[in-house]
């Protein structure tokens, strides 16, 4: 379970949210400049909320005493446009997060990865020579290589369309259920929300808005809309 | 109203710019052609400063001044710098440009002797009744002389050396000046606790100076009129001979040809 | 003409690119990623020796670090020797001059790469030391290199400030530059012609290699 509890003020806007993710696909869903990004990169270390409390599993990630660098936090993340390392192959960049001692004795581990995400004929491929959908699979297999407690995924249907957001949609549902962690997505598509989403976290101008099922929202804002007429 | 006023003001102003302007370019165009250029060798800049400062009070015309080392000014004179008057800091130079042809015939003077002092600003090295042994003090680490294969000065102070006998022993002091004023400079920003220097560049300097008296060669300072010269130089030249200028010579240090 | 002049600079350009890999490299990352205020002012600092004359600088150093001055005393005391006539000295004189020429190139590099992908390796567990050799240094190689090499051979036709603090000592400080001016100041033309030659032809050998392998690198890593 991942609690969140910040605050930060920016220039514009101040940003005061609450709210958990459990072992489900949590999406955070708002208009763009609501904060959603910001929450994930604080979530990651990447960014420091001014005060506040972020745990994860029994875990304090941010409080008044603690701030955990990115790299004690164990969570994986799925960056925008990837941010794949463009002067290693594609198995390096999978191989990467995992220690160099532990590589012998996580050969079979990579090589599920590779399996799942079917990334098998791209191993000695550089970044650059992949397809976007191609791409977005070995940021996957790379964020999920070193047993990340967490994964945080930022806008991954931004890029992709068609029959390959379908295909990465069933992937993240699959991700979630076989290691059964909990997966946070940000996007701004409100039918991407409603047909990947477990539970969802609505942000408007840094607050959340609405917390709860997936269904709720829907229902939520049919009463929003009618209010308006 | 207040455009009335405004305008004449303007008009006074446009004067004043144009007169301005006329009174800069005339007078220019008459002195151009009587402005000399003299290159000087950088030992002899400053009473060289002194002497053109009181040719051009009494003359009315003006004198422009380039310095530098004598080789480079030699260089530049051979690819054809456009000067009137050469005072070098040897004889070679103005020598070799007499062979070439490049100077005016008979126009080579001596118009001074340059003398060798050792030079310190170290306040616990005591010169007086030392001469040259001084260098071989463990307490003195660099010894600044000019270049020997490019600066006159260096070549002095490398004779100086040797006819003293002590060459041998303190050559590995030796750190050496691009030009008579560098290794001043070294000298006196301390980086060399002493120098063999021209008697002229202490003058007026803090620290403390002696004259050589180990034996070498006669500094003899000559200067030339290039071929090319202005007019104007010769009252130049025949200015040198009064002895108010050779009172700035000797008021620097430096010896006046016999 | 005497090969010690050339091989001295080549010594004195190599120690020289050897420490600012070493100061630049931290320096030029710190300038790109930095938040702090002020930081044009500290990047001004460091672009001074661009524009200031070498031979402005090398008086500067002279005058700074003679036994006149506090410095001078201080650095006295802890080498035992002064900084102006050795070689040690000249290594810090070319230092500092030679800064702005392998930080820039860095920095830039560091710059173009950007802060995502260090943030990644982040949070695939590497932390701030590893990222720096396993990400920033390898992304910013060409940068790195092209700065290295820069300043290996700005320091090769370093002249001003050698002649302000050298000293044109054989062996210790008379460098290749100092030698062909005393060759011209001497009016001999052959032996500087010769020299100028061997530097001209070694700078170009030198850069062409460092452009032919930048190329390849910078297209190495787009694949």
């Amino acid at each position: 379970m991942l609690m969140v509890n910040v605050k930060k003020k920016f220039s514009d806007f101040e940003m005061n949210t609450t709210w958990r993710a459990g072992r489900e696909i949590t999406v955070l869903f708002g208009p763009s400049g609501s904060g959603k990004t910001t929450l994930l990169r604080m979530i990651a270390g990447l960014e420091q909320p001014d005060e506040g409390c972020i745990s994860a599993a029994n875990r304090v990630l941010f409080d008044k005493k603690n701030n955990l660098k990115p790299e004690e936090r164990h969570v994986g993340f799925v960056f925008q446009d990837y941010a794949l390392f463009p002067w290693l192959t594609v198995r390096k960049n999978i191989q990467f997060g995992i220690p160099r001692g532990q590589r012998r004795s996580s050969m079979v581990w990579v090589d599920t990865l590779i399996t799942t995400f079917g990334l098998g004929p791209l191993l000695d491929k550089r970044p650059a020579r992949l397809s976007g959908g191609e791409a977005q699979r070995v940021a996957l297999a790379r964020a999920l290589a070193p047993h990340p407690e967490l994964l945080l995924m930022d806008e991954p249907f931004s890029a992709v369309d068609g029959t390959l957001r379908i295909q990465l949609r069933n992937f993240i549902r699959d991700i979630q259920k076989k290691w059964n962690i909990p997966v946070i997505l940000v996007t701004h598509d409100l039918t991407e929300a409603h047909l990947i989403g477990d539970h969802l976290v609505r942000l408007d101008a840094g607050r959340v808005s609405y917390e709860g099922p997936i269904d709720g929202l829907v229902q939520n804002i049919s009463t929003e809309l009618m209010a308006a007429y | 109203m207040k455009r009335q006023k405004i305008i004449p003001g303007t008009k006074a102003a446009l004067l004043i710019i144009f007169a301005a302007s006329i009174a800069q370019f005339v007078p220019c165009k008459v002195w151009a052609g009587e402005t000399l250029t003299i290159a000087v060798a950088a030992n002899f800049y400053r009473p060289m400063q002194e002497i053109v400062s009181a040719y051009e009070k009494r003359s009315g015309s003006r004198v422009r001044l380039v310095s530098g080392s004598t080789g480079k000014l030699y260089a530049q004179i051979i690819e054809g710098a456009p000067f009137d008057i050469f005072f070098a800091a040897d004889r070679r130079r103005p020598a070799k440009l007499e062979r070439k042809g490049l100077i005016l015939p008979d126009s080579r003077f001596t118009y001074a002797t340059g003398k060798l002092v050792v030079y310190t600003t170290r306040p616990d090295i005591a010169l007086a009744g030392r001469g040259l042994s001084i260098l071989l003090d463990p307490g003195v680490r660099h010894v600044a002389i000019a270049n020997p294969k490019t600066a006159p000065y260096g070549r002095a102070a490398m004779q100086a050396l040797k006819s003293s006998g002590i060459y041998q022993k303190i050559k590995s002091k030796l750190v050496y000046g691009e030009n008579i004023g560098q290794t001043f400079l070294f000298v006196r920003s301390r980086n060399a606790d002493l120098g063999l220097v021209a008697a002229s560049s202490t003058y007026h300097a803090d620290g403390k100076a002696v004259p050589v008296l180990a034996a070498y060669d006669p500094i003899v300072q000559q200067a030339v009129t290039l071929r090319d010269a202005l007019p104007a130089s010769a009252r130049f030249i025949a200015f040198f001979a009064i002895s108010a200028v050779h009172d700035v010579i000797r008021k620097y240090g430096y010896g006046l040809p016999k | 003409m005497s090969w010690q002049p050339l091989w001295l600079s080549f010594e004195l350009a190599a120690t020289t690119m050897f420490f600012l890999l070493l100061i630049a490299t931290p320096l030029a990352w710190f300038l790109a990623f930095t938040r702090i205020r002020g930081r044009g002012v500290l990047e001004a600092v460091f672009a001074l020796p661009l524009v200031l004359p070498p031979t402005v600088l090398g008086y500067f150093l002279l005058v700074a670090i003679g036994s006149r001055s506090p410095i001078g005393q201080w650095y006295q005391a802890i080498f035992g020797s002064t900084f102006a006539f050795s070689f040690v000295g000249l290594v810090f004189a070319s230092i500092l001059y030679s800064l702005p020429f392998a930080v820039q190139p860095m920095q830039n590099a560091f710059e173009s790469l950007g802060r995502e992908l260090s943030e990644a390796s982040r949070t695939l567990g590497l932390n701030a030391w590893q990222n720096f050799f396993r990400i920033l240094l390898p992304g910013a190689r060409v940068g790195v290199v092209t700065g290295a090499v820069l300043s290996f051979a700005h320091t090769l036709g370093e002249f001003g400030v050698v002649l302000m603090i050298g000293g044109s000592i054989p062996g210790k400080t008379k460098v290749a530059s100092i030698a062909i001016y005393e060759y011209v100041e001497n009016l001999e033309y052959h032996a500087a012609n010769a020299m100028a030659l061997v530097l001209l032809a070694i700078s170009f050998t030198v850069l062409s290699v460092v452009y032919y392998y930048n190329r390849r690198l910078s297209r190495m890593v787009l694949g």
